[in-house]
């Protein structure tokens, strides 16, 4: 399925362009880049370890840039993507 | 001093009085805003300061009331189901775009408080019912909101209280409600909750999701 701000949280995240716009650490914040690899908790924009529970971030899909609340996204990918299925609960 | 809100009040053209002469006899009373919920078949857009749009959304089928759900849920800040019918009574507190069951009468149980507070579907006493009536009628609503509110502390089902004003007479003010509660057993910080907290959580959320670019909580557009 197309990506589209709909199924964002419920879709592969791995090659999307990524920016940290706020985090718990100020750090983090600003750092951009391609998304690498996903685990649980964790984004990996570059060579960088993002949490997602404390941060927010903004990807760039074709025609949209979308905010997301990384609380959102805190699942293992493999059954985030699942929870489309079910209505998105 | 908390802000209150009245989410359940009736103007012309189903009743009298105009929604100018309702929300200054309001304003009198207390109240930051009411909330004019016509029932839908005789519903119109009425904005204006110390206004929250609303609906009574009536029907007496379940595909009936879906339909007019998403017809008027875009329009409006508040959307009500008129209750009192057990089928009714069930579709509305499983649709999580309602906002309030408004007056569910003796048909409210443990099964429906379990929906109603998975779908944030906040339950109404509405005063009107003890205002109202007189003797059997009175101890039947009575015992009926005695009982809702006890499933509904259960449960952690949100309440609001309401007047269901029909003309500005039937207006009245948070404390008076507030003392009227507690006929049912309500305690005075429930009470209070229930006439300002509650009311103005439902209001934020519903503005929020009008605004552009909200695609779902947490996420939005840029």
């Amino acid at each position: 399925m197309d990506i589209s701000p709909n199924n964002l949280i419920f879709h592969e995240l791995i090659g999307l362009f990524a920016e940290v716009s706020d985090s718990t650490n100020s750090s983090l914040v600003g750092i951009k880049g391609k998304v690498v690899d996903e685990t649980r908790n964790l984004l990996v924009i570059g060579d960088k370890k993002i949490p997602k529970a404390y941060s927010t971030f903004i990807f760039s899909i074709p025609n949209n840039k979308v905010k997301v609340d990384g609380k959102l996204l805190v699942s293992r990918p493999e059954d985030r993507i699942k929870r489309r299925l079910r209505g998105g609960k | 001093m908390p802000n209150y809100y009245d989410l359940n009040v009736h103007s012309s053209p189903e009743c009298e009085d105009p929604p100018e002469r309702l929300i200054s006899v309001a304003k009198r009373c207390g109240y930051t805003a009411i909330a004019i919920t016509n029932h839908s078949n005789l519903w119109g857009e009425v904005t204006g300061e110390g206004v929250i749009s609303g609906i009574e959304i009536v029907a007496d089928k379940i595909s009936g009331l879906k339909k007019k759900i998403e017809i008027y849920r875009p329009k409006v800040d508040v959307l009500l189901v008129h209750g009192g019918d057990p089928k009714i009574n069930r579709a509305a507190v499983e649709n999580s775009e309602v906002d309030i069951l408004a007056h569910p009468s003796h048909y409210f149980n443990h099964v429906l408080a379990k929906f109603a507070a998975e779908n944030e579907v906040a339950i109404e006493f509405n005063l009107d019912e003890i205002i109202y009536t007189r003797g059997v009628p009175r101890v039947r609503a009575l015992s009926a909101f005695q009982r809702n509110l006890k499933i509904a502390r259960k449960f952690d089902v949100s309440m609001t209280i309401t007047s269901g004003a029909r003309s500005q007479y039937d207006l009245r003010a948070p404390r008076e409600l507030i003392a009227l509660a507690g006929l049912f057993g309500m305690s005075e910080s429930e009470a209070v909750g229930a006439l300002s907290e509650t009311p103005w959580n439902i209001v934020t959320r519903n503005r929020k999701k009008k605004r552009p670019g909200y695609v779902m909580d947490g996420v939005e557009l840029l």
